[in-house]
């Protein structure tokens, strides 16, 4: 090497270097620890929960909708990273004395202080798991004991939630660490598969935030049909679904008991969904009042959508009266399709299995009274009317699922008969 | 002599290595076509497309590597090692070297992490293989270290595995 | 709309967007030097979301990707690295040029024509937002698995000459892509039992193993630095190659123009988008331009000017999708709408009409990244050329251990170190034996997208794909590069006859067959 040639080369490393330096420095720039202007104000209405929820995340290479639009499949963006959340500057610290039994709040007040609470997310940023789980951590230091310090996300992708759940398993079991349990991971159990430290009857459940009791309801094209009777004469009606969300599943149900619906997996989100309704590629699709009509308000606008069934409650008269006639039908009183009771009680099941999507847990051996605390804090925060205002901003219809409940609804599940137990993992999307 | 010929073609190095590519190819084609009997048609569709794409095309590559080709005008779209000219045995050295380096460096990646691994690992390369001297060696590993430390760690927060050695020295 | 344009450059032009961006610049700028895997940079910004000012939020993360995607063609022409979805086709003459010691004009007219390309695909989407709706709902499901279909068979087209070869690594690509969870059946396909294996294979990780580390090892292997000729006049006159790629790159207008237009149309198809459009490109210049067909491959500077204008003109075409219907043109979009969310702001039509100059002002952003980034990186080119001169045993171990740790924080997964060296086997051997490499991770990266639409295809229009006047189009244009493909097979095969392969060591083959007797 000439001594030319040496001291360009130097001069390269020398560049390398300093601009390895900078780039290491200026990343410095976003402190996470720095305190962030206030939230801004909520400026749309409330939107809806996803279509669907994804099985299991889907490929690296596949776009995915945001969770407003749909849930139906975890985000699969290839960059997954544990990002810090902080604390809004200023956030109202909610006295020990709102949060939950004084006894436990004198035990376990300040133990939140000092360390920051991470909570660990089996998807990519940016899915719906990853989204609600930043929505809840800009909440939850109001409503913990003490003064957390920080929030920060994690997100472990792999193994469809095992990751994740091997990373809660690691971590120390003093409620600092969280799971937003993938629900995937439920559903492998329910198939006989050996989950490490993971026992349905004992699962250290905390809550899960998106237990409500919409009206779901179903709409074909009114370009292409005018009654149900028109539907059963075609025989075959195509519309997004098949996946397990808890939105066209409905429409899976009818179809695996022998009605006129035709399910069609790979559509991403509602949004996409309604697109291609518009665009007469599907012929039917879900229409719920809070949220489809304010992603494409021309299908109400040019009264595409006719109502066909509903499940769940029953959708209010204003929203009917507006999609006009005919009054739609409640699912089991479908004319021509015949649901036997074991598939109505599956289906019933299903229904309230898919109100514990993204459950949140902790360490299976954190100490009874911080289960507790932690419990409280988080009915607290997802009562919270912040909260339920952002939540709904991203897309979640939020209600505070109790650990008793979900018990019942394993219990349920449980009791099935194998071809129910099936059923409702067929409705789940597994096949 | 034609046989005689063809057994030699077909037990050279430019034969074998191909046909181990092509093995491998079948051995996916094969286990998934297999599996797909047991999926569901939305699921079998995209595996057994590739298989249908890739076993006839699979099968002609072989029919032409055995029947020993001439190379076309055309070339491939891709690039090739550059290492025509060069003494066999050179060429071998120090395709034995940056392998058993790179091995060794996720070995270490895996026994004691990147913080550790990667800067030490690199700065052996320079420092023995490299001649990068003493100052580039320590600079360039100093450098990765801060990367690791300063952008991943501090900006990112980025979540690490834990490194074998230090579990068992109980340190993490 | 004009209300909202001056209201959008009066937010954006203001102090907080502006640091926003001047801070995440240099971040920006070395992260998409990082071979393949880049910084996940938007995701910290995805933690404030909420906290601070949407504005700011989106200054910078629009900012950020927009100025990351243009430096991707830096390590795809001077290290053979593409990147995990775009500037892959950059690196078919990208590469082969900087060996030459042309790295410097090859960056050049990377950058001139990036710049003509994202200023294009900018101003395209500002025209359209008005109608983008009404544009978007002329194409359909068809038309996605025919793009996606395209975009694979455009390997058939790029291996012309090895099209046997090529239509093999693009099926054993396709079944890579097959293993682990698909949503649209609802199983979990030949996981081995590896819990590892329920989500596939990352594509971060394969492209690592694939090209970065075999061309790592190439460089140690063969004992050369990455550029084998003018190594000194590259050193010394690296200013002028910059300039004379500029200059090359702005005497070739038209092709430039084709490619963005091609770049932003494919761009717009949500999901088919960044992955494809930049090979389809690159395989209309092939097939358009004089004597392309011979040079392509070879470090045709026209091959950097087709795949790079239609890499970033892409940036406009992806944000239409996202911007007018709230849905995902690319895997990257997904973080912009969760930081739309987190800010309370629902994308999509409502988007439109209640925070239009926000919308406009990522237009703005993006055509701001490339008036600030493009010189930057214009200014530097001559510097890093010169990368393609550093000995091989001290770039090699940089390249590796730094894709290393891109790899591995890509998924955080350390099984994928595990994916990286066994694609890097995979990659030596092919590389060695002349398989080409690109088909691989085209149809690994659209192997997603081609089963869910070809599947809603299937349920939904089935044979009436072919009374789509759209679709007939696009099937119009497979059958005539396949035939233009297969012209240029057997132009080859004949040839073979009396021609040798002119790249030394190439391993291809094929079709003519001689007697070995």
């Amino acid at each position: 090497m000439g001594k030319n040639n040496r001291a360009r080369y130097g001069a390269i490393f020398a560049l390398l270097a300093v601009a390895l330096m900078v780039f290491a420095l200026s990343g410095c720039g976003s402190d996470p620890t720095q305190e962030p202007a206030p939230a801004p104000t909520a400026t749309t209405a409330p939107a809806d929960t996803g279509q669907a929820e994804s099985p299991a995340p889907a490929p690296a290479a596949t776009p995915t909708p945001a969770p407003a639009d749909t849930g139906q499949a975890e985000s699969p963006a290839p960059a997954p990273a544990a990002t810090p959340t902080p604390v809004p500057a200023g956030a109202p610290t909610q006295a020990p004395s709102e949060t939950g039994p004084a006894m436990q709040e004198s035990e376990f007040a300040g133990h939140f202080d000092d360390e920051p609470v991470t909570i660990v997310v089996g998807s990519a940023p940016g899915g719906g798991y990853d989204l609600l789980a930043r929505t809840i951590a800009r909440f939850a230091p109001q409503h913990l004991p003490g003064e957390p310090r920080r929030f920060q996300i994690r997100n472990v992708s792999g193994g469809g939630g095992l990751r994740a759940w091997e990373t809660l398993l690691r971590s120390d079991a003093d409620g600092r660490t969280i799971l937003t349990l993938n629900i995937n991971l439920i559903r492998q159990v329910l198939l006989g598969r050996e989950v490490s430290g993971l026992d349905l009857n004992t699962l250290p459940l905390i809550g899960a935030p998106t237990r409500v009791s919409d009206p779901y309801l179903i709409c074909a094209d009114r370009h292409k049909y005018s009654s149900w009777d028109d539907l059963l004469a075609d025989g075959s009606v195509t519309i997004a679904g098949g996946t397990g969300g808890r939105v066209p599943m409905g429409a899976h149900f009818v179809e695996l008991v022998g009605g006129p619906m035709k399910t069609i997996p790979g559509y991403e989100g509602s949004t996409e969904t309604l697109a291609a309704f518009e665009r007469g590629e599907l012929e039917a699709s879900t229409c719920i009042q809070r949220r489809d009509p304010r992603l494409l308000p021309e299908l109400v606008e040019d009264m595409r959508w006719l109502p066909l069934f509903w499940w769940n409650t029953r959708p209010n008269q204003e929203w009917l009266d507006t999609l006009g006639a005919p009054e739609p039908y409640h699912i089991y009183d479908l004319p021509g399709v015949d649901f036997q009771d074991w598939q109505k009680t599956a289906f019933n099941a299903t229904v309230e299995y898919n109100d514990f999507l993204r459950m949140y847990v902790v360490h299976p051996d954190t100490p009874p009274g911080l289960v507790q605390v932690w419990r409280d804090s988080y009915q607290a925060v997802i009562e919270d009317p912040g909260f339920i205002e952002a939540a709904g901003i991203a897309g979640y219809d939020v209600g505070f699922g109790s650990p008793d409940d979900f018990g019942q609804v394993i219990d349920d599940l449980l009791s099935l008969p194998p071809e129910g137990l099936e059923l409702v993992l067929r409705l789940s999307g597994i096949n | 002599m034609r046989w005689r010929n063809l057994r030699t073609y077909w037990l050279s190095t430019e034969v074998l290595g191909e046909l181990l590519l092509i093995a491998l190819a079948f051995a996916l084609f094969g286990y998934l076509f297999v599996l797909s009997f047991d999926w569901p048609e939305a699921a079998r569709l995209l595996p057994r497309i590739a298989v249908i794409i890739g076993v006839p095309f699979g099968l002609v590559r072989l029919v032409v590597l055995l029947r020993r080709v001439r190379p076309s005008a055309a070339s491939v779209m891709d690039t090739s090692f550059r290492i025509e000219g060069q003494d066999p045995r050179a060429i071998a050295g120090r395709f034995v070297r940056i392998w058993t380096w790179l091995l060794a460096l996720y070995l270490g990646i895996w026994m004691l992490g990147f913080h550790f691994a990667l800067p030490v690992g690199t700065f052996i390369y320079l420092f023995r293989y490299g001649k990068a001297g003493w100052v580039w060696s320590v600079g360039l590993s100093v450098a990765i270290y801060a990367t690791i430390k300063l952008v991943y760690d501090v900006a990112l927060d980025a979540v690490w595995f834990d490194a074998v050695i230090p579990q068992w020295l109980g340190l993490v | 709309m004009l209300e909202a344009a001056i209201s959008a450059a009066q937010n954006l032009f203001s102090p907080g967007p502006l640091i926003g961006m001047a801070i995440v610049l240099p971040v920006a700028l070395a992260s998409g030097l990082i071979p393949a895997g880049g910084l996940p940079t938007t995701s910290v910004v995805l933690s404030f979301a909420g906290y601070i000012d949407p504005w700011i939020a989106m200054s910078i993360v629009v900012f950020s990707m927009a100025a990351g995607d243009i430096t991707e063609p830096v390590p795809a022409i001077l290290l053979g690295v593409p990147g995990a979805r775009s500037a892959q086709a950059t690196v078919l003459d990208g590469y082969p040029m900087a060996q030459r010691g042309l790295a410097g004009e090859a960056l050049g007219a990377s950058y001139t024509t990036t710049l003509v390309g994202g200023l294009f695909g900018g101003a395209v989407l500002l025209a359209v937002l008005p109608v983008g709706r009404e544009l978007l709902k002329l194409f359909g499901s068809s038309e996605f698995f025919l793009l996606s279909l395209m975009g694979i068979l455009a390997i058939a087209i790029i291996s012309a000459g090895a099209f046997v070869k090529g239509m093999l690594t693009a099926a054993f690509g396709i079944a890579i892509a097959s293993i682990g969870f698909t949503n649209v059946g609802g199983v979990v396909r030949a996981d081995m039992g590896i819990d590892f294996l329920w989500e596939g294979f990352g594509i971060v990780p394969i492209v690592i193993g694939l090209f970065a580390i075999p061309e790592a090892m190439d460089l140690v292997i063969g004992d050369t630095p990455v550029a084998r000729e003018r190594l000194d006049t590259m050193m010394k006159e690296a200013n002028k190659d910059v300039l004379r790629g500029m200059k090359v790159a702005l005497s070739h207008k038209w092709l430039m123009l084709r490619s963005s237009i091609i770049g932003t149309f494919v761009g717009a198809m949500p999901g088919v988008g960044g992955a494809t459009g930049h090979w389809i490109a690159y395989v209309q210049a092939r097939q358009t331009e004089k004597g392309a067909v011979d040079t392509f491959g070879k470090g045709d500077i026209r091959g950097v000017i087709a795949a790079d204008a239609a890499n970033n003109s892409s940036d406009g075409g992806v944000l239409i999708p996202t911007l007018v219907f709230g849905i995902p043109g690319a895997p990257g979009m997904v973080l912009v709408l969760a930081i739309l969310i987190l800010s309370g702001i629902t994308p999509g039509p409502p988007m439109l009409s209640t925070h239009l100059d926000l919308t406009i002002a990522m237009v703005y952003i993006i055509i701001l990244a490339n008036i600030i980034v493009v010189p930057i990186m214009l200014l530097l080119a001559p510097y890093l050329a010169r990368v393609s001169a550093v000995p091989p045993n001290i770039l090699a171990p940089i390249v590796i251990a730094v894709t290393t740790l891109a790899a591995y924080q890509a998924s955080r997964i350390l099984e994928d170190l595990l994916v990286v060296l066994a694609f890097a086997v995979l990659g030596v051997f092919m590389k060695r034996y002349g398989w080409p490499r690109p088909p691989i991770l085209i149809a690994v990266a659209l192997a997603p997208t081609l089963e869910r639409f070809m599947w809603i295809t299937v349920n939904t229009y089935g044979f009436g794909l072919f009374l789509r006047v759209q679709s007939l189009v696009l099937i119009a244009m497979m059958i005539a590069l396949v035939y233009m493909a297969l012209r240029v097979q057997s132009v080859a095969s004949e040839s073979a006859h009396t021609a040798v392969p002119d790249r030394p060591g190439s391993k291809v083959s094929e079709e003519s067959i001689e007697d070995p007797s």
